[in-house]
């Protein structure tokens, strides 16, 4: 079952081509996906443009979701720690909401990301304040925190929602499910921006990360300020899950997913866990959401619904897996 | 005249918040010594060990790492120059032996850059010095208790320090493969030059390959000196609180210690 670190070097190698191809194939998918060729015809252009927008908002929060879950991972040494189930979505949401509802769209675009990103920060600390213990985070006391947290900033943001305008209502509630609608392009460009800088921020930290996997005592030993060192990555975890929830609302296991099957294919070397995750949550989500619309049109599926039905069953076989197996 | 000390500690006191666990120790150790920290469990062995690696601040008194207090270096400088062997190793991780070995190089590496071949050749040695070339592609967690303690050890090599400090490294290993880590450490302690503080329950093993020993009690130091000097019946049967009989092994010299069962009853009226 475990591959040898050649194999892993080129597993990255097949999904640095492969990735790429199956998210620009993501055009396809959707009404129409039998005749591909059609979505080049000229009566079609709407089509197609809307498809690339779409498909590139569906690799920026993939990839964005998925590589932040897969930092969670490791710094909270915890294989089931995830934007979503640790309640960071749902902070994010409520800290965008309340900027919508507070009119600070109006100021700026760069303050939806931002306020979401107050929330996903503050609910990062108070669950895993709530959470830890002198080893790390236990898996199970984690997601109870994480769950609770989400329920509660979720209801706050029902409660937002109940008293906005009616006409925004279903714009909201779809919002929630998770949609990869692309409402405001110049938010996603922005979004785009924060997130690669990010990432790539994180890049720099890979040697970090991979210390990281020793324990905070052990990182210290080979010449991290444990502390600092865990702020700096959590934070970009959080910029990035929050980013990705400012424009696409709040999509689940994404980022437990593709870091998982990441690892499996390309080991826990960061160096490498990061691009893989990158691409294949990107990957990954694009297919979630051209299959969601594709499936049962003219019914559109909307894609938090389709990350949840595969990322739940997940989730709960992980549950059942001893932790020295999930992580080799 | 002496060597200068690579450690020296003066009047150091040290613990955990609200309890004090070291009191008031003074000692310098030269560079090129093999210490062994021995002592009954909670004799502040452990805590010593990990104030000499920095994780724990002095209350009161200091610590100098080559005249240097230890918690006035950056983490990364220390890094490279003190290594920390941990007694178990808690690894949530797929990652190869030669990955591991390669965290050892963290202190001297930044950002993007990649290994040099200043970094590769380290790792190199490190595999050398512990055997473990073979097993460089192999999974962490495919190897056995004795091969991971080999692999942590080689981590620790790979950062080149001149201090290297290991806690408990022959516990849960049987003797075959306690005696060989030993052989190792000592070897690197012959060949290399490298200054070795451990610590352990094991007194044969602490006879057999220190060249110093501190015989702690209660934190502070009940005794200190050459195996010879330390490993006799009187003091180790009061700091232990059981008693124990060392005998030298006519041919060898070896000393080695015997624990003794009180006779029972008669031992009680005694």
């Amino acid at each position: 079952m475990s591959l040898t670190e050649k194999k892993r070097r080129r597993n990255l190698i097949y999904l640095l081509v492969l990735c790429p191809v199956l998210i620009a194939a993501g055009v396809f998918l959707g009404d129409g996906w039998r005749e591909p060729w059609t979505l080049f015809h000229a009566d079609r252009a709407g089509i197609l443009e809307i498809r690339l927008w779409r498909v590139a908002l569906g690799a920026l929060v993939g990839g964005s979701l998925a590589v932040s879950g897969a930092v969670l991972q490791t710094v909270l040494r915890n294989p089931l720690a995830e934007p979503y189930v640790l309640g960071l979505s749902a902070g994010a949401g409520l800290g965008t909401a309340l900027c919508i509802v507070l009119g600070g769209l109006a100021v700026s675009a760069a303050l939806l990301p931002l306020s979401g990103f107050l929330g996903a920060a503050l609910s990062l600390l108070i669950v895993y304040q709530l959470a830890r213990t002198a080893r790390g985070t236990t898996p199970h006391t984690l997601i109870l925190a994480g769950v609770v947290w989400g329920a509660i900033t979720g209801s706050v943001l029902m409660f937002l929602v109940t008293q906005s305008s009616t006409e925004g209502l279903h714009a909201i509630l779809w919002w929630l499910l998770g949609d990869l609608q692309v409402y405001d392009v110049h938010l996603v460009k922005v979004v785009a921006v924060i997130n690669l800088l990010a990432v790539l921020a994180l890049s720099w930290h890979a040697r970090t990360l991979n210390a990281l996997l020793l324990g905070d005592e052990g990182a210290g030993h080979v010449g991290l300020h444990p502390e600092r060192s865990k702020v700096i990555v959590l934070s970009l975890a959080a910029v990035l899950a929050a980013s990705a929830v400012s424009v696409s609302g709040i999509i689940s296991f994404v980022g437990l997913i593709a870091p998982h099957a990441a690892r499996g294919l390309v080991g826990s070397n960061h160096q490498r866990l990061l691009p893989a995750s990158a691409l294949g949550g990107a990957a990954f989500l694009v297919w979630a959401d051209g299959i969601g619309r594709g499936l049962l049109f003219p019914v559109e599926i909307p894609v938090g619904v389709l990350t949840a039905l595969i990322g739940g069953p997940f989730f709960l076989i992980l549950l059942r897996k001893r932790q020295r197996e999930i992580w080799s | 005249m002496n060597p200068s000390p690579i450690l020296q500690a003066d009047g150091l006191s040290a613990g955990y918040p609200g309890r004090d666990v070291l009191h008031d120790l003074s000692f310098s150790i030269a560079s090129g010594e093999m210490v062994g920290l021995i002592g009954p469990n909670g004799a502040g062995k452990t805590t010593l060990l990990r104030v000499m690696a920095g994780d724990i601040a002095p209350g009161t008194g200091t610590m100098r790492f080559q005249a240097e207090p230890i918690s006035s270096l950056s983490h990364r400088a220390r890094a490279r120059s003190i290594a920390y062997v941990p007694p178990t190793l808690d690894l949530m991780s797929a990652m190869s032996v030669a990955e591991f070995v390669a965290l050892g190089r963290t202190p001297y590496l930044e950002g993007w850059r990649r290994l040099g071949s200043g970094d590769k050749e380290a790792i190199e040695r490190a595999l050398h010095a512990t055997d473990l070339a073979s097993f460089a592609g192999r999974n962490m967690h495919e190897l056995s208790e004795g091969e991971k303690h080999r692999a942590m050890i080689a981590l620790g090599l790979a950062q080149e320090p001149e201090l290297l400090l290991l806690d408990e490294p022959t516990a849960h290993l049987d003797i075959k493969h306690a005696w060989q880590i030993m052989e190792l450490i000592h070897d690197l302690h012959s060949s290399d030059s490298v200054t070795i503080v451990i610590t352990t329950h094991d007194l044969n093993i602490a006879s057999e390959f220190c060249t110093r020993l501190f015989l702690m009690d209660q934190g502070r130091l009940a005794a200190t000196g050459v195996p010879g000097d330390v490993l006799k019946d009187e003091p180790l049967s009061n700091v232990y609180d059981y008693p124990v009989r060392v005998v030298v092994d006519a041919d060898t010299g070896a000393r080695r210690v015997f624990p003794q069962r009180p006779q029972w009853p008669a031992g009680r009226k005694s």
